[in-house]
């Protein structure tokens, strides 16, 4: 039992063990093609991978050396949850000479602490002795001879990008020059790999970055809705070992899976979800909750109502009535209004005996702001004069009826009150008159 | 018979280096040798004897005598910083208790006496005043190996004294300074004498009780060029041991290029041929060992892989074709500048030219031109230092990168423009090597301008006062940079200029063949075609040469899952460069993401485009293109989801920049744009299998 709950955790959680898609098989082909070509053959390559968010997460596959296991337990060749791949059972035995680099444009904010980190992480591999102290020309160079040496001894280096596009985004790109530069060199054998979501990357890249750089691009995209049944069983499918004595368990399970697959419900919710975001991280993410509520059979969990909604439902009596009153400043072309107005609305409008005090009001449309469900709209960071700035309601008023709806709270009156049409202010009694009488 | 050290190109080397060649196969390579009682290792320093008959038993000291009492050993010594005279504690006046901290000066150095001179005594010269001396030489140990014949024999790479290099010592030299070599010469273990200890400054610093044989070096020096070139230190753990023999010819044959390709094409070929071995390392140097290819043995390159290696920016051709009229025009301007004499007023001259135009190569190919004519003596010596404006932390550090490969002193920068200040006011008071001219390569000038732009205006002021003696070549991309910066640095720098236009399709396709000559993989048209389509969008060679070779991978790669007896004799022709040129330059990834986006957000993405029509207006909001999209939803039976799902998907769109959008905390206000033109998106989604009504809002 625990080696299938091992084999599951490991397929759900870490992406080089999950199954491949066939668009992703294809990818790898390339990629493989790509370090093999750096490696055996001394070319120096740069490419893109390029993809929208958890969209390749089994791309990577664990590399299973048959021969010798130990000597390329390092050899599995990963980046970034999604963008990961691996030189699968490969009859060349390149593993060993390969070192790799990882950068990521989050963490390594300008060019001067990359080529620290580049510096660092290549010290921590060859048992260097790493100084702090170095300046952004020492690593370069330091770079530079390590290089040389790599490839005198035939060791490729393999530099990853994550988040390339934060990296282009630097004013000088003087990072990715020089790494781009260094392939140029005869002296040096090794692969810059950038991985980015965003699809035009190569178009931050300065001309002469660009012209350095090697045009490969790569792309990981979400699979076809018909693959996802396939990919699911692939994931959820235990393997049978027959010797094992576990074996009927791992053949019942495999029956519950298979089951709980063909179910319609099943069938709906994968579609619904494939039709909104395919990505598979998604899906095995949304799935995997709804296949253990059926497992253990318990009731969904899942929430009755969308985010937005449950965050309305929550709010007190006094910020509905505040939203209310936006709503109906909107209705009568009200485009920006402060809290000012708003709590005018709310007492003009909505007259009875139980009216809050402006202070209380004031409280409570700094939580709605808070909430983000109101928002300023003048862009400022700080301002004194809050009282005056104007807000804008960020949801829309199909949201807010639906949250007046789910609220238990809410008193019939305000549901009334939402519904009634709001007094026809001056200026619509203007025009409304100027049109009939331009009619007659 | 005397060892070699040979520190010019001399023939005699040459003929040394292919006598050897022949030879390799008979050597057995090992990582430690002992040899007359001393064990030495790959990667340690050694003292060399100069000459064979060198009186061996005169001084083989290893512990220096006392300089009051003359005897050796006892108590413990200390050692005068200034003239590294040994004394012992007690020897002294007032005798000490224990070694001091810091700097100690002994009491004949405090007078200022006069210190070679030893009246009565003949001492014994220990091995490190000997090579202070340059009557011994030091070495690293860079391979060991047993020749056929049994004698063992290294591979050392010189260690210079101060005085040998061209500048002389230099008052910023320490006295135990020592300057590491490029060059490295093959001699018999015979003639070491035994080791020395050559330290990085820190490792220097620290070391407090390993005898009289300690050396710092800091610097590599270039023999040809009389620069100076910080070592990375780190890098001297890294120790490559290797069996393989091409590997050699690669350090040596570094700046003879055409020696350098056949190696490099060698080494390819020999690549699975040697034993796997290394018995035992030293514990701390980090060993790279080879291992073999089992795929590679045995088999020699194809056609395709020769032309891909070929092909590949890494190689250095032997010489630049299409830029024979710029290379003539560079020559002419350093020779003319260096003919000019010593009385030369100096000179500029700015390079321009779209990025792949081989710039930097070609000034590089004529700098290795008049190496060669230097070494025949045509031309009076001068230096040669060459920067990247990229390289440098800030603009300002040009000064301290100049000024160290000069003189091999690093100092901060403002230290540094004040000595070259100097030093370039009046060059004549300078003696030696200091006194030649200078010239410097600035790659990508541009990176150098800074707001006063006063290292511009510094660098290109230098070369216009009498008798600097320095020559600028400034490499940059745009063709009026002189006109945007200030007039005083235009009218210095923009007097000559060089400007590398693209290259035309011709060009590039004589650039391809000639990489290609020897290699029968590519058909004619289809390098035309190659070169066409680069000629026609930027001219740049790189991207020209990278076309190939993608295309040479893709045929590869065919034939690899492919029929392997047809495709062995086929060319890579027009349809495969065609492959490549539509994989590298056109952007069909866009429509490609757009048709394999989930079908909620390809109904955004025509919502999008259906307010666009609408209002005509580029920059939507979400609000409306929630309503088209539940709209378009409600109109063709699907069921529209949630808002926050809706804008979720936005959000994702607008990550991988099919669209433009603010922060998805706007929410409602959330301003969209499409990132392409909405005929893309029509295109792309026309002819939707999952959404067969979309057809006809587009």
């Amino acid at each position: 039992m625990d080696a299938a709950m091992q084999i599951l955790r490991c397929r759900l959680y870490d992406p080089r063990a999950s199954p491949v898609f066939a668009s992703a098989e294809e990818n790898r082909r390339k990629l493989y093609d790509l370090f093999r070509h750096t490696i055996c053959q001394a070319c120096n390559n740069s490419a893109l991978l390029l993809g929208p968010r958890g969209c390749a997460p089994n791309v990577g596959a664990r590399a299973r050396f048959e021969r010798n296991p130990g000597d390329f337990s390092g050899s599995n060749f990963d980046r970034r949850e999604d963008l990961l791949f691996v030189i699968s059972p490969l009859k060349l035995l390149f593993c060993c000479f390969r070192s790799q680099v990882r950068l990521n444009g989050l963490l390594h904010a300008d060019d001067r602490s990359a080529l620290k980190e580049i510096a660092k992480q290549l010290c921590v591999e060859h048992e260097l002795e790493f100084s702090k102290a170095a300046s952004f020309e020492e690593n370069l160079r330091f770079l530079t001879v390590i290089l040389e040496q790599f490839s005198l001894s035939h060791k490729a280096l393999v530099l990853v990008l994550d988040e390339f596009d934060l990296f282009a985004q630097k004013p000088k790109q003087s990072l990715l020059y020089n790494l781009l530069d260094l392939l140029q060199s005869p002296s040096s054998q090794a692969a810059v790999i950038g991985i980015s979501c965003r699809l035009d990357a190569d178009q931050l890249l300065e001309k002469r970055v660009r012209s350095r750089f090697s045009q490969r691009k790569i792309l990981f995209l979400p699979p076809p809705s018909e693959e996802i049944t396939r990919f699911l069983e692939a994931v959820l499918v235990i393997p049978v070992d027959s010797s094992a004595n576990l074996a009927q368990h791992a053949n019942a399970f495999n029956a519950k899976i298979s089951a709980w697959l063909q179910m319609e419900t099943t069938k709906e919710l994968v579609n619904k979800l494939a039709a909104l975001d395919s990505s598979p991280r998604n899906i095995i993410d949304s799935v995997f909750r709804n296949l253990l509520d059926y497992l253990k059979n318990t009731k969904s969990t899942t929430p009755k109502h969308p985010p937005t909604i449950c965050a309305l439902a929550d709010l007190s009596v006094l910020e509905l009535f505040l939203l209310t009153s936006m709503k109906r400043l909107e209705n009568k072309e009200r485009d920006t209004y402060t809290f000012n107005s708003v709590f005018k609305e709310y007492q003009d409008g909505y007259k009875s005996s139980d009216s809050y005090s402006k202070k209380a009001a004031y409280k409570a449309f700094e939580h709605l702001l808070e909430r983000e469900l109101i928002g300023y709209s003048d862009g400022r960071a700080v301002s004194t004069l809050s009282h005056l700035r104007p807000v804008k309601m960020l949801i829309s008023f199909e949201e807010l009826e639906q949250g007046l709806e789910a609220s238990p709270i809410c008193p019939a009156t305000l549901r009334q009150w939402y519904s009634q049409p709001g007094d026809l202010s001056m200026f619509s009694l203007i025009t409304f008159s100027w049109n009939v009488s331009a009619e007659a | 018979r005397s060892v070699k050290r040979d520190l010019g190109f001399s023939p005699v080397l040459l003929r040394a280096r292919s006598r050897r060649k022949s030879r390799d196969g008979d050597r057995k390579y090992v990582s430690r040798i002992e040899w007359n009682d001393g064990v030495f290792e790959v990667g340690e320093d050694v003292y060399v004897r100069k000459l064979e008959s060198a009186e061996r038993d005169e001084s083989d000291e290893e512990v220096e005598d006392c300089r009051v009492c003359g005897k050796v050993g006892g108590e413990v010594m200390i050692e005068c910083d200034a003239c590294l005279g040994g004394f012992h504690l007690g020897c002294l006046e007032p005798p000490l208790e224990e070694v001091p901290e810091g700097d100690w000066i002994c009491f004949k150095c405090e007078k200022k006496e006069a210190v070679g001179e030893e009246p009565s005594r003949r001492r014994h010269r220990t091995a490190r005043e000997r090579l202070l001396a340059k009557e011994l030489w030091a070495a690293r140990i860079e391979r060991l190996w047993m020749e056929a014949d049994g004698s063992p024999w290294f591979s050392g790479r010189w260690y210079l004294v101060p005085e040998e290099t061209a500048s002389g010592r230099q008052p910023h030299n320490g006295s135990r300074e020592l300057f590491r070599t490029k060059h490295v010469d093959h001699n018999e273990v015979e003639s070491i004498l035994r080791h020395c200890y050559v330290f990085c400054p820190e490792d220097f610093s620290k070391a407090s009780n390993e005898g009289d044989d300690v050396f710092y070096c800091e610097y590599e020096y270039d023999m040809k060029w009389h620069t100076f070139k910080r070592i990375v230190d780190l890098v001297e753990e890294v120790h490559v041991d290797l069996e393989g023999c091409w590997f050699l010819h690669i350090t040596q044959a570094d700046h003879d290029f055409e020696e350098y390709d056949e190696s490099k094409a060698s080494n390819k070929k020999r690549r699975s041929s040697t034993p796997n071995k290394t018995p035992n390392k030293t514990p701390k140097r980090k060993v790279l060992r080879r291992k073999i290819f089992p795929e590679d043995s045995g088999k020699d390159l194809t056609e395709i892989e020769k032309a891909k290696i070929a092909l590949s920016l890494s190689t250095t051709p032997g010489s630049l074709p299409c830029r024979e009229k710029e290379c003539k025009e560079i020559e002419a301007f350093v020779t003319d500048a260096l003919k000019e004499g010593l009385e030369n007023l100096g000179k500029c001259l700015y390079i321009s030219g779209v990025p792949g135009t081989g710039k930097t190569a070609t000034v590089l190919d004529v700098m290795r031109r008049m190496e060669k004519k230097l070494s025949s003596k045509e031309i009076q010596p001068f230096r040669f230092v060459a920067m990247n404006g990229l390289r440098l932390t800030s603009p300002e550090q040009t000064y301290t990168v100049l000024h160290e490969a000069l003189t091999g002193q690093r100092l901060s920068w403002k230290r540094a423009l004040q000595l070259l200040d100097e030093r370039f006011s009046n060059c004549k008071s300078l003696g030696g090597v200091d006194s030649r001219p200078c010239i410097l390569l600035v790659d990508e000038l541009d990176l150098l301008v800074t707001r006063s732009q006063s290292v511009l205006y510094n660098l290109f002021d230098w070369p216009c006062r009498p008798n600097s003696r320095l020559m600028v070549i400034g490499i940059a991309n745009t063709i009026d940079l002189p006109e945007r910066l200030l007039p005083r640095i235009a009218s210095r720098m923009g007097l000559q200029r060089v400007s590398f236009s693209p290259y035309s399709y011709i060009q590039l396709q004589e650039i391809i063949s000639f990489r290609l000559s020897g290699t029968e993989a590519f058909e004619k048209p289809a390098v035309e075609f190659a070169s066409r389509k680069v000629a026609a969008v930027s001219g740049d060679a790189r991207r020209a040469l990278e076309l190939c070779r993608r295309a040479a991978e893709l045929v590869e790669c065919r034939q690899k899952s492919g029929n392997l007896e047809e495709s062995n004799t086929r060319l890579i022709g027009m349809a495969d460069v065609e492959a490549a040129v539509t994989e590298m330059f056109q952007a069909p990834h866009v429509q490609v993401a757009m048709r394999m986006c989930s079908k909620h957000a390809k109904i955004f993405l025509v919502a999008m485009v259906y307010e666009y029509h609408r209002t005509g207006m580029v920059e939507t909001t979400f609000e409306q293109v929630s309503r088209a999209h539940s709209l378009l939803c409600s109109n063709n039976g699907e069921q529209p989801p949630d808002k926050d799902v809706l804008l979720s998907i936005g959000c994702k769109l607008g990550e991988c920049r099919l669209l433009l959008c603010e922060t998805g905390s706007r929410h409602r206000l959330q301003k969209l744009q499409l990132n392409f033109p909405s005929d893309d998106v029509s295109f792309a989604l026309r002819e939707c299998l999952d959404l067969p009504w979309i057809a006809k809002y587009l």
